[in-house]
């Protein structure tokens, strides 16, 4: 609309970040406030959609200089259409390397019971800054680990929501207590995210723990299923689970495909993988399948029906007597 | 009466002007209604009917502040916008959504009146304001009708009242419809007549614009001469001025003379002196 000469308007909804908020949270929520995608939105504001494909989680400096200024005006923009100050807006970017944040799609961890605390108060549950670091497991509020939040909304004060965001927390608390975290541990993580999740103007002289940074600030425990159970062994005192991980991750797998190498040679299978050589197998007459199982179960169900009813019938006859209980047992018998 | 042209803007309050003013802002300070009236504001064009929409909204965002500590929604008391091109139902509907900050995609337009009625409702929104609404008068029967409608559902489902601006012909812009005819006022402006009216007139547009001795261009026959070419119109009495004061430039001077008025009513269009 833009295009077509339109003066541009703030939007309907100053959905504007929350304190500590990281980037990705703000700009979907105010998406989803307004019916739209990331790329509807600043297409919306006529900026360029390409932008809603980059991650902007870093800010200007993580981006391809050719990228810079779209990116400065679109920060300009969104804070002129949330009519937020410049600073707020600019407050949700990382200053650390893109290689100590999580993959974009995978920023779906928080803490549940900031979420159940803060829908309470009928606010929306946030991704802070901190949890989409690499490093990040714990929710420092409440102790507790955090918990994938894919599945549960972001806003709405529903029983269903509500119990949903219940149970996520008492899991959260499950594992944090079946894993403790070791207190040195612990300190070296909130040190290293401190670090990680600093301002932009902040200057530090060092980065603290070398050796734990240099482990956990760039990990690759997303690629596993369950990342956060694997980080909280890795901080507690069953730490080489989580180490096993590690070197299979770090491996160097011999069939990996290397740029110039020949084909990989023809492996002959040994003969009981061959066709003609497996195992027999069974009969369809003797292989059941759960069709006949059913048939089979739902069987002995009617013959039990059937019993019952008879002896029922007799327990009545024999108070009546004998020519009305023949009767009875005849209908009996034929009912379906 | 009123008048904007680009950055010149200034509001001249008077009375004609602050009565039509006083009629909007007392329309928004009325309770919801379920039969909202519609005011419509006519007047030839350059009148002012632009800016005493634009004074409203100013007068009644600031009878409405925003309210402490409210929700999210934009607080915008009064809406105001110009009716598209080609106007229907849908186009009215997405250029208020346009103007309520909500952004148009490919599925707008299926719930695009409900969309409009629910964010009157979230932001607050006490009088919805259309300028150049004699543009339907242009569109064929049914899209005439499509509009009227639209018109219809925004004052009854959202419950707010409208002020509709447009030429003279605008008047009767809702005879087709008479339910809408019968909740209809209508507020004419008429051209300023001879004499002390209109110098009045001259004198305050030419300090607005910051002529040099504004209260000379007052004066009996420069007054005269001015109505005479402007025929009484508020836009037509300024551009005459500000053309005056561009043809004093050209001559090396900043002090308009009644020449350079002279000269400048060469540049509007004949049919005005007549």
């Amino acid at each position: 609309m833009i295009d077509l000469g339109l003066e541009p308007e703030p939007l309907a909804f100053r959905v504007r970040p929350q304190a500590d908020e990281c980037f990705d949270s703000w700009v979907d929520r105010l998406a989803a406030a307004h019916d739209t995608d990331r790329a509807g939105l600043l297409r919306h504001l006529g900026l360029d959609p390409a932008l809603a494909r980059i991650d902007l989680a870093c800010g200007e400096d993580a981006l391809e200089p050719a990228w810079r200024a779209a990116f400065a005006c679109m920060v300009e923009r969104l804070a002129w259409a949330v009519q937020a100050p410049l600073a707020q807006v600019r407050a949700t970017f990382l200053a650390c390397g893109a290689e100590a944040v999580l993959p974009r799609r995978q920023r779906h961890y928080a803490c549940a019971r900031c979420w159940y605390e803060a829908r309470r108060a009928g606010k929306p549950g946030i991704v802070v800054r901190e949890w989409i670091l690499r490093a990040s497991w714990r929710c420092r509020n409440h102790g507790i680990p955090l918990h994938d939040m894919r599945r549960i909304a972001r806003e709405g004060r529903g029983q269903v929501a509500m119990t949903r965001l219940g149970q996520a927390a008492l899991a959260a608390h499950r594992l944090g207590w079946t894993l403790r975290a070791l207190p040195g541990a612990l300190r070296r993580n909130a040190a290293v995210l401190m670090y990680l999740a600093r301002p932009d103007d902040e200057r530090v002289c060092r980065p603290p723990y070398g050796s734990y940074q240099k482990r956990f600030a760039a990990n690759r425990y997303h690629f596993a299923g369950d990342r956060i159970r694997l980080l909280a062994l890795a901080h507690s005192s069953r730490h080489r689970a989580a180490g096993r991980f590690e070197r299979l991750l770090s491996a160097r797998l011999p069939e990996r495909p290397i740029k110039g190498a020949p084909a990989p040679a023809f492996v002959k299978r040994p003969l009981r993988h061959r066709r003609g050589f497996g195992p027999a197998r069974q009969s369809p007459e003797v292989d059941l399948d759960f069709e006949s199982l059913v048939s089979a179960y739902a069987a002995v169900q009617a013959r039990r029906e059937t019993a019952m009813a008879i002896t029922a019938i007799f327990a009545r006859a024999s108070s009546v007597g004998a020519g009305s209980a023949a009767d009875s047992l005849g209908s009996a018998v034929r009912r379906p | 009466m009123a008048q904007m042209s680009g950055n010149s803007a200034f509001w001249i309050d008077f009375q004609e002007a602050r009565n039509a003013v006083e009629t909007l802002v007392d329309l928004a300070h009325d309770e919801p209604d379920e039969r909202p009236p519609c005011v419509i504001l006519v007047g030839q064009s350059g009148m002012g009917k632009t800016s005493i929409l634009r004074e409203a909204q100013r007068r009644i965002a600031l009878d409405f502040p925003e309210p402490e500590g409210g929700n999210e929604a934009r607080h915008e008391p009064m809406l105001r916008t110009v009716i598209p091109s080609g106007s229907t139902a849908l186009k009215i509907n997405l250029t208020l959504l346009w103007k309520q900050g909500w952004p148009i995609t490919g599925k707008t337009h299926r719930i695009a009146d409900l969309k409009v009625v629910e964010l009157l409702r979230r932001q607050r929104t006490r009088l919805v304001g259309i300028d150049n609404v004699h543009a339907i008068l242009t569109a064929s029967g049914r899209a005439r009708r499509d509009t009227l409608d639209a018109f219809r559902f925004l004052m009854s489902e959202g419950n707010v009242p409208m002020v509709v601006a447009g030429l003279d012909v605008a008047a009767d812009i809702f005879s087709e419809d008479v339910e809408l005819a019968y909740r209809s006022i209508i507020v004419r402006l008429s051209p300023w007549p001879p004499g002390e009216a209109s110098q009045r007139l001259i004198r305050v547009l030419a300090r607005g614009m910051n002529l040099v001795e504004p209260d000379r261009l007052a004066e009996p026959d420069i007054a005269a001469f001015l109505w005479q070419h402007s025929l009484g119109v508020t836009g037509n009495f300024k551009r005459l001025l500000h053309w005056g004061q561009k043809v004093a430039r050209r001559h090396g001077r900043e002090r308009v003379e009644f020449a350079d008025i002279r000269e400048a009513a060469q540049l509007l269009p004949m049919h005005l002196a007549r």
